[in-house]
C-alpha cells in the first residue's frame, strides 16, 4: 500500500470449495482505473481514484482519499492462474481466483 | 382507576426492571460488530449555487441509506450489512467494516429543500443541495 495519505482499502478474503474470493472496497474508483495483476503467486490490485469536481469548488469538509492505491497478496500455490474473474459492483471489487483441479477437496465415500 | 392491592416488593421489582432496561439499551448492539459506529468518509464541496456532499458507502444499495434535511442540518444514516456467507466458506482476512452509521453535517447557509437530489453510484453517495437565492454570492456594483 502506498504510504501517502492514510488510505486503507478494506479487503475480505474467503475461500470456498473451488475458489478464493477477494472483496475489495474501492468506492468512487472508475472500473477502467483499476488494474489487477497475477504474477506467479502474487495478486496485485492497483489504480487511482480521481477526484471529480472543478478547481473553483471550495472544500468545506474533506475526509475522503484520492490518488494512487496498491495492495498485493500472496496466493497459495494451489491456484489456477488462468481462471481469474473480476467484477466491480457498487464500489466493491470482487476477484475470484479458481483453485487448481487437484487442490479441490474431494469427498470420499465409504463403501 | 382500578384499585390494586399494594405489594411491598412491587416497587423494588420496578426498579430492577428499569435498571435492566438501562443496561440492555446501553449494551444493545445496534451499531457495528465491534460496538462502535461506522464513520464513512465524507466530503463537502461548495460552488456558486450548490453544496455537494459525497459519502463513501461501498457495497451498499440505495434502500439501505436514509437522507434527511431539517433546517440547515443534513443527516445521512443507514446500515451496511454483511452478506450472508455459506457455512462452508473459510475466512482468510476480514477487514471490511459493517454496521450502522449516522453522519450529520451543518450546512453553512440555507438550501432549497424541495430541490435536493441524491444518487448512489459505484459506492459513492452524492447529495446535491442547491443554495437558496438569498445565500448565493453576488457581485455588488458601486453606485455613483
Amino acid at each position: 500500500m502506498k504510504q501517502a495519505g492514510c488510505h486503507w482499502m478494506g479487503v475480505d478474503i474467503k475461500e470456498n470449495a473451488d475458489s478464493y474470493v477477494f472483496n475489495v472496497e474501492i468506492p468512487g474508483a472508475a472500473k477502467d482505473d483499476i488494474k489487477i495483476w497475477l504474477e506467479n503467486d502474487i495478486l496485485t490490485i492497483s489504480g487511482e481514484k480521481k477526484e471529480i469536481g472543478n478547481e473553483s469548488d471550495k472544500k468545506l469538509h474533506s475526509e475522503r482519499y484520492f490518488g494512487k492505491f496498491e495492495r498485493s497478496f500472496r496466493m497459495p500455490s494451489d491456484i489456477n492462474g488462468n481462471n481469474v474473474k473480476a467484477e466491480f459492483v457498487n464500489g466493491v471489487l470482487v476477484v475470484s481466483v479458481a483453485k487448481s483441479e487437484k487442490a479441490k477437496a474431494i469427498n470420499v465415500e465409504i463403501k | 382507576m382500578a384499585i390494586v392491592r399494594w405489594k411491598p416488593s412491587g416497587d423494588l421489582f420496578a426498579v430492577r426492571d428499569e435498571l435492566n432496561r438501562m443496561f440492555d439499551s446501553f449494551f444493545e448492539n445496534n451499531s457495528s460488530e465491534d460496538g462502535s459506529m461506522l464513520m464513512p468518509p465524507t466530503d463537502m464541496l461548495e460552488d456558486n449555487d450548490k453544496y455537494i456532499v459525497t459519502v463513501e458507502l461501498p457495497g451498499m444499495n440505495k434502500d439501505q441509506v436514509k437522507i434527511t434535511v431539517k433546517d440547515d442540518v443534513l443527516t445521512i444514516s443507514g446500515s451496511k450489512n454483511r452478506q450472508s456467507e455459506s457455512k462452508s466458506d473459510r475466512l482468510h482476512r476480514v477487514e471490511r467494516s459493517f454496521g450502522s452509521f449516522c453522519r450529520t453535517l451543518t450546512l453553512p447557509s440555507k438550501v432549497v429543500s424541495s430541490k435536493i437530489s441524491a444518487d448512489l453510484k459505484d459506492g459513492i453517495l452524492k447529495v446535491t443541495l442547491p443554495k437558496a437565492e438569498e445565500s448565493k454570492a453576488r457581485e455588488i456594483s458601486i453606485a455613483g
